[in-house]
């Protein structure tokens, strides 16, 4: 079971991870796009 | 599509990478599904009694699984590098002074970022749910004939055994695929929806802002912006919740087959060994710690706000160099042809000119305006960067040169400049401009109040002038200024 519970964290970080990353890089992309304006 | 691929060439390369993934996607998963048809072959000779196939198969390896997965690790690695690209033609933008090859470096930098997240959730999503059919029915299929040579081994020795191990309930392929995909569906796929909505709440607000007056453009663009990530934080909120209701999805199937296989035979219900879980988990925390720390400055660079915009910043295109009085306008930017004066030269829209020339540029412009902007009123407003110790001759020479061209309504500008220090765009310098309007005589002026004439051949330099007018106008006084005689006209040549 413990094993079975490390396989899971590890997954689910992961998941959080990826997902924490894409979503700012996608929000970066409006930064760079507010730059037209100054 | 085709038209950003053909204007952004890293998504050239992007997007033939994707497409050889997506067919090597399609290979392995013809091949995982002989190999499934080929376990059942087994399952079926082994239950009738027939041990041979079970004995003579080769187990079909695991690389092909690593292939599956490990392609997918294509795309958003490609994504990575594209963006990247795309963003640094975008800040490239920046520093440009022309106007024309600024709006061109800006529009290429952005259609590459948005081609990017369209090119890429557009391959993302068929590559991972092929990569998960792929590395269920391999694993299945894998499970499968493991256990039934097992079975045909044990066969001659151990009936009981034997017995046991028929009675197995094994994992079909959609067992197996399941779990990852509760983690897809709940947890990523909230994340790329809202970029998908933030791409498209881009595409449609620049799109919409075609039809708007230029003055208003500015703000749209902005809130625009602030709309389409709102939307995508608003997806992104959910992959939390998402993330936990795939491991409540997951430990529920675990408990599931747990039971099954505990009911079937007690030795098969045993947990992963040691060396599968540090195979996969070390891999996962180490990739998670990574993106953790990938995406700090990004994180950094989103949680640093921008200073609040006023309705003069991003109404026109200021030449980065530019120098003028530290004061502050009291009206509204407006509009129009960019005159910049020294002692030394003289620019319009940020290409150098001589006067006579700038005066045939401006007849060009105003022609251009009428046709253009049928029915708009045309009102003679242009734009003045003045460099604080210019001489009042030369200014003089400016205006009556614009005068003479149709144009009665200078702006003087002021440029205040913001240095701001962000995590990933660096130090950046924002210009916000105000301005100060003055009239030549204007017949289509429709301000009201009193004039108050202003003979600008008083003071000895621009800034002493600009002093001046904004003391005036902050008065509430409508100014129209007094010009020196066309004789100066040859001092400024």
């Amino acid at each position: 079971m413990m094993r079975r519970l490390l396989i899971l964290t590890s997954v689910v970080l992961l998941v959080l991870a990826a997902g924490h990353l894409a979503f700012h890089s996608l929000r970066f992309t409006g930064h760079i796009a507010r730059l037209i304006l100054y | 599509m085709e038209q950003v691929v053909h204007e952004v060439p890293h998504l050239t390369w992007a997007a033939g990478v994707s497409l050889a993934v997506l067919v090597l996607q399609v290979v392995l998963l013809i091949r995982a599904r002989r190999q499934r048809a080929l376990a059942y072959l087994i399952e079926d000779s082994a239950r009738t009694g027939n041990w041979a196939p079970a004995q003579a198969m080769r187990l079909p390896s695991l690389l092909n699984v690593v292939a599956a997965g490990g392609s997918v690790l294509f795309i958003p690695a490609l994504t990575a590098l594209s963006l990247h690209a795309a963003h640094a033609r975008t800040l490239n933008a920046i520093a440009c002074t022309d106007p024309l090859e600024k709006a061109e470096r800006f529009s290429t930098g952005l259609n590459g970022t948005m081609g990017t997240v369209l090119l890429s959730i557009s391959v993302l999503i068929p590559i991972v749910l092929l990569s998960l059919a792929t590395a269920g029915l391999f694993i299945s299929a894998r499970l499968r004939m493991r256990h039934f040579a097992a079975a045909a081994r044990l066969a001659s020795s151990d009936g009981a055994g034997t017995y046991a191990l028929l009675q197995h309930q094994l994992p079909t392929a959609d067992d197996v695929a399941m779990i990852p995909a509760a983690f897809f569906a709940f947890g990523l796929m909230p994340v790329i929806a809202g970029a998908w909505g933030q791409a498209t709440l881009f595409a449609h607000g620049f799109s919409a802002l075609a039809d708007r007056p230029a003055e208003e453009k500015a703000a749209l663009f902005a809130a625009t912006i602030d709309r389409a990530q709102a939307a995508s934080a608003l997806c992104a909120s959910l992959a939390l919740p998402g993330t936990l209701l795939a491991c409540l999805v997951s430990v529920l199937l675990q408990r599931r087959w747990a039971r099954t296989s505990a009911a079937a035979s007690s030795d098969t219900a045993a947990s992963p060994s040691w060396r599968f879980t540090a195979a996969v988990g070390l891999p996962c925390g180490v990739a998670a710690l990574v993106c953790f720390q990938l995406a700090a400055p990004f994180r950094a660079e989103d949680r640093l706000p921008w200073p609040p915009m006023s309705a003069s910043d991003g109404a026109i295109l200021l030449p980065p160099d530019a120098v003028t009085s530290a004061l502050v306008g009291p009206d509204q930017v407006e509009r129009g042809p960019l005159c910049e004066i020294s002692d030394s030269r003289a620019r319009l829209d940020a290409r150098v000119v001589e006067l006579q020339e700038l005066a045939d540029e401006l007849v060009t412009a105003k022609n251009n305006f009428k046709l253009l902007h049928p029915t708009t009123e045309f009102r003679g407003t242009f734009l003045v960067l003045c460099e604080p110790r210019t001489s009042i001759a030369r200014l003089g020479a400016l205006l009556s040169t614009a005068a003479r061209s149709g144009y009665l309504s200078p702006q003087f500008l002021f440029i205040r400049r913001e240095i701001m220090n962000r995590p990933i765009l660096g130090q950046l310098t924002l210009l916000h401009p105000t301005a100060v309007r003055a009239l030549l005589p204007d017949p289509y002026d429709d301000e009201t109040g009193p004039v108050e004439p202003l003979n600008i051949a008083t003071f000895a330099d621009c800034e002493q002038f600009a002093r001046n007018l904004i003391d005036l106008r902050r008065s509430g006084k409508k100014v129209t200024l007094a010009l020196p005689r066309p004789a100066n006209d040859e001092h400024a040549q």
